[in-house]
C-alpha cells in the first residue's frame, strides 16, 4: 500500500512515539522533541514535529486525544499521541527491512583498533 | 501560572496556527521556555513559507516561451509596444535629467551663478569685472569669459578651435583642478600674457596626448601660445570650449567681446537673494556720486538655469508627450495581456479545478507578463541607447558641454517598472479572479465574458485614443509654429550664394588700412574664380558665428536720446556686393559704391526698422544726417544713403530690433569676416576653387562654417523641426497602439460572440448589417475617446501656454481634421474584424462551442 511509505524523519516520530508512550506523561509535542533532539542531538522546531505527526495521523500510523493542562503550561490542554495497531506493523516492516539489510552488510572492525 | 508569551508570538500563533490547534502549540511553547528553550526559532518556524520551487519557476518560464512560440504576433505587439514606450521615454526623460535635474559636473554647482548688469571697469582700453564687484564678500571668486574662436597652427591648413577668453576668477570660481599644469592667474589677467590651456580631447586630439605638454608652444592666431595647463576630461564650459586663454591676450578675441560673461561663485551659505542685494547696495554707492547714472538692477542667475534656460520649454514640452505615450504604452500593453487572459479563462479555471493554487495561477501569470516585458525591455534598451547615440551630434545645441550619449539606467529602470507593473496588475486580477470562481460553471458554460470587463477594455482603447488626439494636437501645434515660423520675412535670400567665415589675425592686419586692403584683394582674388559673379563681405552676416555690437543712431538736429527710446541698433558693416550676394532687398536710396572710401563723407545704410525710429512719420530717411555717439565723448555724423529690408541675424522667433550698416572701408571689421559668394549655377561646386584663390592672398587664412544662404534659414528653425519630427513620431505611435487597441477588443468581441453571430446569420441576419455593427462599436469607442481628448486638449493647452511660452495653441479646424484621422484609422482597425465576423460559417461556429 503506498501509503505506508514513510520517511526517515517521520520514523524516528512514529518510534519517539511507542518509546514515549509507556512514559506518565506520555507523547506529546514537546516530549517528543526533547526526545528526537536528545538521540539526534540535532536542532528541531515544533513545527517540524507537528507537521510530521499530522502526516502520520493521516496515514493513521497514529492518534491523538487531548488531554488536561498542566500549571506549567499556562492551563494549556495538550495533544498525547499514541501508535496505532497499523503504526506498530510499519514498525515491525521497517526494523525487518533494516535487519535484513544490516546482515547482509556485516561490519568490519574499524582498521587500527583491533 | 507562567508569564504569558511575547505578544509577536502570540499574534504569529494567532495568524499561522489553525483555531483548534491554538491552545496545544501556545501549551507545548510555554512548556519549552520553562525548560529554557530558546523558542524564537520555534516560533518562526510556525510561519508558513511557500517557498517558490526553482522547477516550478523554470516550468513557468517555460510555459511563457512555449506560448510566445505558439502565437508570435501576440508577443511580437506586447514586445513592440513596450520597446517603443521604454524607449522613448528613456531617451527624453534621460535628456531631460542631464540638463534640468542634474547637477553641473562642477564642485559645488548649486554655488555657481552667472551676473548680469554689473559694473565693468576699463582700466588701459582693458574690460574687467569692477573691483567693487569682486571684492564683495558674498563671492568667493568672480570672473569673466566670452566664447570665440582662433585658428590653431602655422601651416597652410590652420586648424578652427573653439576659444574662450577666461580671466583667473573664471577658474577660481569654476573651482575644477586642472589635470597637468595650471590655471590662468591673476598675473596672466594683468600682462595678458600668451598662455593657452588645453581641454582634455584637444590635447588627446590635436597634440597627441604627449605627457610632457606643458611648457610647450601653440600657435594661435599667428602667435606663439605657451601651454600651461590640460583640463580634465568632460570640462569644456563654456560651449564645448577646445582651449582657453587670458582675456586681452589676443585682440581679436577679445575684439569679439563687447559683452563679456561674468560668473561668480557664492560664498558658502549665501542665498541668490542677498547677492542680488549685495550688488544693488553697490548701485546705490554708485547713484549717490553719480545721481545722473541710470542704473539696472544686477541680474543673479544659477549657472545651471542659465545654461539650461534655453531648451528648457522644448524639454518639457517632449517630456510631457512622451509621458503620453508611456501611458498609452501602459493602457495598450494591460488591454493586450487582459484579452489574452479571456481568452484563457477556461484554462486557469480548469487548472484551478484540478487543484492549482491561487498563487500558482498568479505566479504564472507574473512569470509570462516578466518574460513579455524582459523581451520588450531589451529591446526598448537597445533603441534607446542607439537613437541616443545616433541624436547625440543634433541634439548637441540643446545640450552644450553635456555628455548625452549614455541612457540613463535609472530612468530606464523606472520605465519598465511602471510598464511591468501595470501589465502585472492588469493581468492578476482576473486571473485571481478566475481561481476563485466556481470551476464547474466556466466548463459548462464555456467562455463567457461579462459586460463589465469589455468595458474596461473599451475604457483602456478610449484612454489611448484620447492621448492619440492630445499628441496629435500637440503635433499640429508644433507644425503650425513652423509654419508660421518660416513665413516670418528673413531679410535675405540667394539660392547661388554660399557664405564662410574668415578670421584675419590681428598680428599681422593691424592697422585699419591693411585689413580694408586684404578684404579688397580677397573680393578681386575670388571674383576671378570661374563661375563666380560676385563677391560681397560683412563683419556679421546671418547664421554666423560672429558677435554683433550695439549702438544708437539718432538724426542729428536732434537730442540724444536715452533709456527706453535710445533703441540701439545692431552695427555692421559691409562691401558695396554684399546686399546683392546675400539677397538682401534695397527699399530706398543706394547701397554702397567703390567711391564710398575712408577719406569720403562717412555714409550709413538703415535697416527698415531703423528707418522708421529715425523717421517715425513713415517718410523715407534717405539723405538725412544722423549721429552716433563714437565714444563717452565724441561723435561722429553721417548721412543715410539706402533703407534695406530688416535681416534675421540669429532667429525668427524674437522680433527684429533695428539695424545699420557702415562701409567696410569707413569701419574696417575687427577680425571676423564673412564673405559671401555668388555663384553662376551651384554654389558648393565654387567652393573648393575659393578655398584655392584664398591661399594665393594669405596661406594663413582658413575658411570656417561654410553654409549656403538657403541652409540659414533651415538653421534658423533646427529646434523647432527636431520638436516638431520627435512629436509627429510620437503621435504616430500613439496612433498606431490605440489602432492596435480597437483591432484587439473587437477582436476578442467577434470571437466570443462568434456563436450569437452564427446563430444569427443561420437566421439569415444581412452580412453588412453584422460587418457594420462590428465597425459601429469600434467607432462609439473611438468616439468616445475623441471627446475626452478634446476635451483634454483643452485642458492640456491651456497648461502647456503657461509653462512653455511660444507654443502655438492648437486650432479648432486642426483638431477636427485630427479627430476625423483618428475616426478614420479607428475604422480601418474595426474593418478587419468585422469582416471576419460576417465570414463567419454559422455551422462551424455553432459546433466549435
Amino acid at each position: 500500500m503506498k501509503g505506508d511509505h514513510i520517511g526517515e524523519f517521520e520514523e524516528l516520530m512514529l518510534l519517539a512515539v511507542q518509546a514515549l508512550g509507556s512514559q506518565p506523561e506520555g507523547a506529546y509535542g514537546v516530549s517528543i522533541l526533547l526526545l528526537v533532539q536528545h538521540e539526534t542531538a540535532r536542532n528541531i522546531s515544533i513545527g517540524a514535529v507537528y507537521a510530521a505527526l499530522d502526516r502520520l495521523e493521516a496515514k493513521t500510523l497514529v492518534r491523538s486525544a487531548m488531554t488536561s493542562g498542566a500549571p506549567v503550561r499556562g492551563g494549556r490542554s495538550r495533544r498525547t499521541f499514541t501508535v496505532t495497531a497499523e503504526g506498530t506493523r510499519v514498525l515491525k516492516e521497517m526494523r525487518g527491512v533494516r535487519e535484513r539489510l544490516w546482515q547482509a552488510a556485516p561490519m568490519r572492525p574499524a582498521r587500527g583498533r583491533s | 501560572m507562567s508569564d504569558p508569551l511575547p505578544r509577536l508570538a502570540r499574534l504569529v500563533i494567532r495568524w499561522c496556527v489553525r483555531k483548534a490547534r491554538r491552545a496545544e502549540v501556545e501549551g507545548d511553547l510555554l512548556e519549552l521556555r520553562s525548560l529554557e528553550h530558546p523558542i524564537w526559532r520555534d516560533v518562526l518556524a510556525l510561519i508558513p513559507v511557500r517557498r517558490p520551487s526553482r522547477m516550478l519557476v523554470g516550468q513557468d518560464v517555460q510555459y511563457a516561451l512555449r506560448l510566445v512560440r505558439r502565437q508570435p504576433r501576440f508577443a511580437l505587439l506586447v514586445a513592440g509596444t513596450l520597446a517603443l514606450g521604454i524607449a522613448s521615454s528613456t531617451v527624453i526623460f534621460t535628456v531631460c535629467d542631464r540638463l534640468l535635474l542634474r547637477p553641473l559636473p562642477y564642485p559645488e554647482p548649486e554655488r555657481l551663478v552667472t551676473l548680469d548688469r554689473v559694473g565693468f571697469s576699463f582700466a588701459g582700453g582693458r574690460m574687467a569685472v569692477s573691483k567693487a564687484v569682486a571684492a564683495l564678500p558674498v563671492f568667493t571668486a568672480v570672473g569673466m569669459y566670452h566664447p570665440g574662436g582662433l585658428n590653431l597652427g602655422e601651416s597652410s591648413m590652420p586648424v578652427r578651435l573653439r576659444a574662450a577668453a577666461a580671466s583667473s576668477g573664471f577658474f577660481l570660481a569654476m573651482n575644477v583642478a586642472p589635470m597637468t599644469g595650471r590655471w590662468i592667474d591673476a598675473a596672466d589677467d594683468r600682462a595678458t600674457s600668451k598662455v593657452v590651456i588645453l581641454s582634455y580631447d584637444t590635447w588627446r586630439t590635436l597634440f597627441g596626448a604627449r605627457a610632457d605638454i606643458v611648457g610647450s608652444d601653440a600657435r594661435l592666431n599667428s602667435q606663439a601660445f605657451q601651454i600651461i595647463g590640460v583640463m580634465p576630461r568632460g570640462f569644456a564650459f563654456p560651449d564645448d570650449t577646445q582651449v582657453w586663454i587670458p582675456p586681452f591676450s589676443d585682440r581679436q578675441l577679445s575684439g569679439q567681446a563687447f559683452a563679456p560673461r561674468v560668473l561668480a561663485r557664492l560664498a558658502p551659505s549665501v542665498s541668490l537673494p542677498q547677492a542680488r542685494g549685495a550688488l544693488d547696495g553697490l548701485n546705490d554707492e554708485r547713484r549717490t556720486r553719480t545721481p545722473e547714472l541710470e542704473l539696472e538692477p544686477a541680474i543673479v542667475v544659477p549657472l545651471h538655469e542659465a545654461i539650461a534656460a534655453r531648451s528648457r520649454p522644448t524639454l518639457l514640452f517632449l517630456a510631457g508627450v512622451v509621458g503620453l505615450l508611456l501611458l498609452a504604452a501602459c493602457a495598450n500593453v494591460a488591454g493586450l495581456l487582459l484579452s489574452r487572459l479571456r481568452v484563457r479563462e477556461r484554462e486557469l479555471q480548469v487548472r484551478a479545478a484540478l487543484g492549482a493554487s491561487r498563487g500558482r495561477l498568479a505566479s504564472q501569470m507574473i512569470v509570462e507578463c516578466l518574460v513579455l516585458t524582459i523581451a520588450g525591455g531589451a529591446c526598448g534598451f537597445a533603441l534607446g541607447a542607439w537613437v541616443l547615440r545616433v541624436t547625440a551630434a543634433s541634439a548637441a545645441p540643446f545640450a552644450p558641454g553635456l555628455d548625452l550619449g549614455t541612457l540613463d539606467l535609472r530612468v530606464f529602470a523606472v520605465g519598465l517598472v511602471v510598464m511591468t507593473a501595470s501589465g502585472v496588475l492588469f493581468a492578476l486580477g482576473p486571473a485571481i479572479a478566475a481561481s476563485r470562481r466556481p470551476a464547474a460553471g466556466a466548463l459548462r458554460d464555456g467562455v463567457t465574458v461579462t459586460g463589465r470587463s469589455r468595458r474596461f477594455r473599451g475604457g483602456l482603447v478610449g484612454a489611448q485614443v484620447a492621448t492619440a488626439l492630445i499628441l496629435l494636437a500637440a503635433t499640429g501645434a508644433a507644425l503650425s509654429a513652423i509654419v508660421r515660423l518660416s513665413r516670418v520675412p528673413v531679410g535675405f535670400d540667394n539660392e547661388r550664394a554660399v557664405v564662410f567665415e574668415l578670421t584675419l589675425p590681428r598680428a599681422r592686419y593691424a592697422s585699419d588700412a591693411a585689413v580694408v586692403a586684404v578684404v579688397d584683394a580677397l573680393e578681386r582674388r575670388l571674383r576671378a574664380v570661374p563661375g563666380v559673379v560676385g563677391v560681397g563681405s560683412s563683419n556679421f552676416a546671418p547664421g554666423t558665428s560672429a558677435i554683433g555690437i550695439a549702438n544708437a543712431l539718432w538724426p542729428a538736429d536732434m537730442p540724444e536720446p536715452s533709456g527706453e527710446a535710445r533703441h540701439a541698433g545692431l552695427v555692421m558693416s559691409a562691401t558695396p556686393d554684399y546686399f546683392r550676394a546675400m539677397g538682401i532687398a534695397l527699399v530706398a536710396g543706394r547701397v554702397f559704391e567703390v567711391t564710398d572710401t575712408a577719406g569720403a563723407p562717412r555714409v550709413v545704410i538703415v535697416s527698415q526698422t531703423q528707418a522708421r525710429f529715425l523717421r517715425p512719420d513713415g517718410s523715407s530717411p534717405v539723405g538725412l544726417r544722423v549721429r552716433l555717439k563714437q565714444s563717452a565723448n565724441t561723435t561722429i555724423d553721417l548721412t543715410v544713403i539706402g533703407v534695406v529690408a530688416d535681416v534675421r541675424q540669429r532667429s525668427v522667433s524674437v522680433p527684429v530690433g533695428p539695424q545699420f550698416y557702415f562701409p567696410i572701408t569707413q569701419y574696417p571689421p575687427y577680425g571676423a569676416l564673412a564673405v559671401v559668394i555668388e555663384a553662376a549655377a551651384k554654389p558648393e561646386l565654387v567652393l573648393p576653387a575659393a578655398r584655392h584663390a584664398l591661399r594665393d592672398v594669405d596661406p594663413e587664412l582658413p575658411p570656417y562654417n561654410a553654409v549656403l544662404v538657403r541652409d540659414i534659414r533651415a538653421k534658423f528653425l533646427a529646434t523647432e523641426r527636431l520638436t516638431f519630427a520627435l512629436t509627429a513620431a510620437f503621435a504616430l505611435v500613439a496612433l498606431a497602439l490605440s489602432a492596435i487597441g480597437l483591432y484587439g477588443v473587437l477582436a476578442q468581441l467577434v470571437a466570443q460572440q462568434g456563436r450569437e453571430i452564427g446563430i444569427r446569420m443561420a437566421l439569415g441576419a444581412d452580412r453588412g448589417r453584422l460587418r457594420r455593427s462590428v465597425v459601429f462599436s469600434g467607432l462609439r469607442i473611438a468616439a468616445a475617446g475623441v471627446v475626452a481628448g478634446v476635451v483634454l486638449t483643452a485642458v492640456a493647452a491651456r497648461l502647456v501656454a503657461r509653462v512653455v511660452p511660444g507654443v502655438d495653441p492648437p486650432a479648432v479646424w486642426a483638431v477636427a481634421i485630427e479627430s476625423l484621422l483618428l475616426l478614420a484609422v479607428a475604422g480601418l482597425a474595426a474593418w478587419v474584424p468585422a469582416r471576419r465576423a460576417s465570414a463567419i460559417d454559422p455551422l462551424s461556429a455553432l459546433r466549435s462551442e
